[in-house]
């Protein structure tokens, strides 16, 4: 059985979370989403998440929300050895110009998605991200290919191919 | 102390009063053959810069003695009298005359050319003791206005030396009012600007509230041969949000009940209640996922219209504390309740505070008499400071109270409080404690607040708390 990789989406606006969970449902049954308010919910999901030998291929993260930062729980992931390769995305409004630099250099911020986004924006990155998540940690990416989108499956399952080579 | 100069001794001969010593000089001129002349006013006697070879001395009358000053006008130096040497110095060393001098009114004068003094002076021991009391009279006044002349340049340099400070406090004290002023202008220009936003907002706002409620009304209308669908609007439309948890243990729930479904089915199934799920069982059981997806967009479009509805709220909500946060009435006095000032003032900086624990403790209701926009920005700029003083997470709160006299407000933070020693010194102007670099350290918010406070007859101050965190304290009248 292939590895299960989850989605996580961060946002203390319960109905932002109820968007982003309905825009990712095409992605749903081979990528688990999953959601939290806030940093600390967020970091309780990712124990779960490891509890249950799910992975964590994608994070959606708001900036501003009460407690922790957005930015502050991404840098700290990439500075921890298991969330590393996590791909982080910004999903916000409100993160000024220093946040927003501190996560590119201090989290890898993989992509920022400015509030509101455009219909299917959310789905394209999460696609895009996962594949490159599957990409970096060497699985192969058949299984879940048809989730990927066919623009990224070429390429994903050729690269695959001649590192195994 | 008591006392002073000692009498000078008396040398050989007494002193003559000046009076008596110019008639005996008169006398003596006369045997050298020197009568007194009348020369009339308006005459120049010396020309500054000519070599002389005469002395006056002046019996009657007053001469003026002037000298042009680097910038080449005449300044009048001198006024001289009876008693008085003119061209003293020319005459003597053969230098050129050191001012001129004119005849201020007519004048007598014995005039004495070289060779005349040089035969008196060999000839006539009186001649000689008379010019000599003469020289000297003139040299010990000519020396005392010297003193007087530089005592009267220090004082006045002194005086200068205040006025110039004086001059410089005042340029200093614009400019800070300037700066003040210049501030005060940018936030009633970001007023006028909010309040024309919130205006703007207003419309769309009003319309789309209109809208929902409409399509609200209008749905159950779609549905009437359709019971199902309708409960399931009705539903949706009142379906609670779920917390991450609930949602997750909902989920696992369901994807172990209907296990064929898979979890982006499930999903959709998560803010169901047991009763529309009850109607749905059928469907359900007999597979029907495209049926049941059919009757769950309807469930769904009653969800998001409940969101749009909630959302539309909140816009209002907030257009409504711009509006009366950024009024233009605020700016008259009137009766205003703290309260309002307060809860206006949160919702425009939402954006700020929400990464605080918010601690509100409001007597209620306090009604003062003052302008609602002054105590807007007091309380904007001590919960700005609040938060720019306070790591995200800690709290920040604010309490109101009143007595007899006074209401007052106090908002302490979680911050490192301020140096003892600035306590007093942030309320004035560029004193910041905040590091370079922050948004708006001007060092101008409580300069200003305070400023506003007094302007209300109330009181800002501050003070530190034994835990640590400052608290500020404004106190208002009634009226």
């Amino acid at each position: 059985m292939s590895q299960t990789i989850a989605i996580l989406c961060v946002d203390d606006e319960p109905d932002v979370l109820e968007v982003a969970v309905r825009e990712l449902a095409p992605l749903e049954d081979v990528f688990p989403v999953e959601t939290a308010a806030n940093a600390a919910e967020a970091r309780e999901c990712m124990e779960r998440l490891e509890r249950e030998r799910t992975a964590l291929g994608v994070i959606f993260c708001d900036h501003i929300m009460p407690g922790e930062t957005g930015v502050d729980l991404l840098v700290a992931m990439t500075n921890d050895e298991r969330r590393r390769q996590t791909r982080k995305i910004l999903l916000t409004g409100q993160a000024g110009l220093d946040a927003t630099v501190k996560a590119v250099n201090q989290a890898d911020l993989a992509h920022y998605i400015a509030k509101p986004w455009d219909k299917d924006e959310l789905l394209q990155v999460a696609r895009r991200q996962m594949g490159l998540y599957i990409a970096a940690c060497g699985l192969d990416p058949l299984p879940y290919l048809q989730y990927l989108g066919p623009e990224h499956a070429a390429t994903l399952l050729r690269d695959y191919r001649e590192a195994d080579r | 102390m008591a006392g002073g100069n000692e009498k000078p001794e008396q040398h050989q001969l007494p002193e003559l009063s000046t009076e008596e010593a110019l008639k005996r000089l008169a006398g003596r001129a006369r045997a050298l053959g020197r009568e007194p002349e009348h020369i009339p006013a308006g005459s120049q006697l010396l020309y500054e810069g000519l070599i002389n070879r005469t002395l006056y001395i002046l019996l009657e009358g007053t001469a003026e003695n002037s000298k042009s000053n680097t910038k080449g006008s005449s300044i009048q130096v001198d006024l001289i009298g009876p008693g008085s040497l003119l061209g003293i110095l020319s005459f003597w060393t053969g230098q050129p005359a050191f001012t001129d001098s004119v005849a201020a009114t007519d004048l007598t004068v014995l005039r004495l050319e070289r060779e005349d003094f040089e035969r008196g002076v060999s000839q006539d021991a009186e001649f000689t003791r008379l010019t000599q009391q003469l020289f000297v009279t003139n040299l010990s006044d000519r020396y005392r206005r010297v003193v007087g002349l530089n005592l009267e340049v220090a004082e006045l340099t002194e005086e200068l030396e205040q006025e110039r400070n004086a001059l410089r406090k005042a340029v200093e004290d614009l400019k800070e009012t300037r700066t003040q002023l210049i501030y005060q202008e940018r936030l009633a220009t970001m007023g006028q600007l909010l309040a024309g936003i919130a205006h703007e907002i207003n419309n769309p706002s009003a319309s789309l509230m209109k809208s929902v409620e409409f399509v609200t009304q209008e749905m159950p209308a779609l549905f009437k041969n359709d019971p199902v669908s309708a409960q399931l609007f009705a539903a949706g439309f009142s379906a609670p949000f779920l917390s991450s948890d609930e949602a997750r243990k909902r989920l696992q729930e369901l994807q172990n009940r209907y296990p064929e479904l898979g979890r982006a089915f499930c999903r959709r199934l998560t803010r169901l209640g047991e009763e529309e799920l009850h109607l749905l069982e059928p469907e359900l059981s007999a597979g029907r996922t495209e049926r049941v997806s059919d009757r769950l967009h309807v469930f769904e479009v009653g969800a998001a219209l409940h969101s749009i509805h909630l959302a539309e709220e909140r816009i209002r909500r907030l257009v409504q504390s711009v509006k009366s946060y950024s009024r233009e009435e605020n700016q008259e006095s009137c009766s205003t309740n703290l309260e309002n000032c307060i809860r206006d003032t949160l919702v425009v900086l939402n954006h700020r505070l929400k990464h605080y624990e918010l601690r509100l403790k409001l007597e209620e209701p306090l009604v003062v008499q003052c302008c609602p926009g002054d105590i807007n920005q007091i309380i904007t700029n001590l919960l700005t400071n609040a938060c720019d003083a306070t790591e995200p997470g800690k709290a920040i709160a604010i309490r109101t109270g009143s007595n007899e006299d006074w209401v007052w407000m106090e908002v302490e933070d979680e911050g490192p409080g301020i140096p003892e020693e600035l306590l007093e010194a942030i309320f004035e102007s560029n004193v910041t404690t905040k590091r370079g670099g922050a948004e708006f350290g001007l060092g101008l918010g409580l300069a200003i607040s305070r400023e506003l406070a007094h302007k209300h007859k109330g009181t800002l101050t501050a003070r530190n708390l034994p835990t640590g965190g400052a608290v500020f304290r404004l106190e208002l009248p009634y009226w």
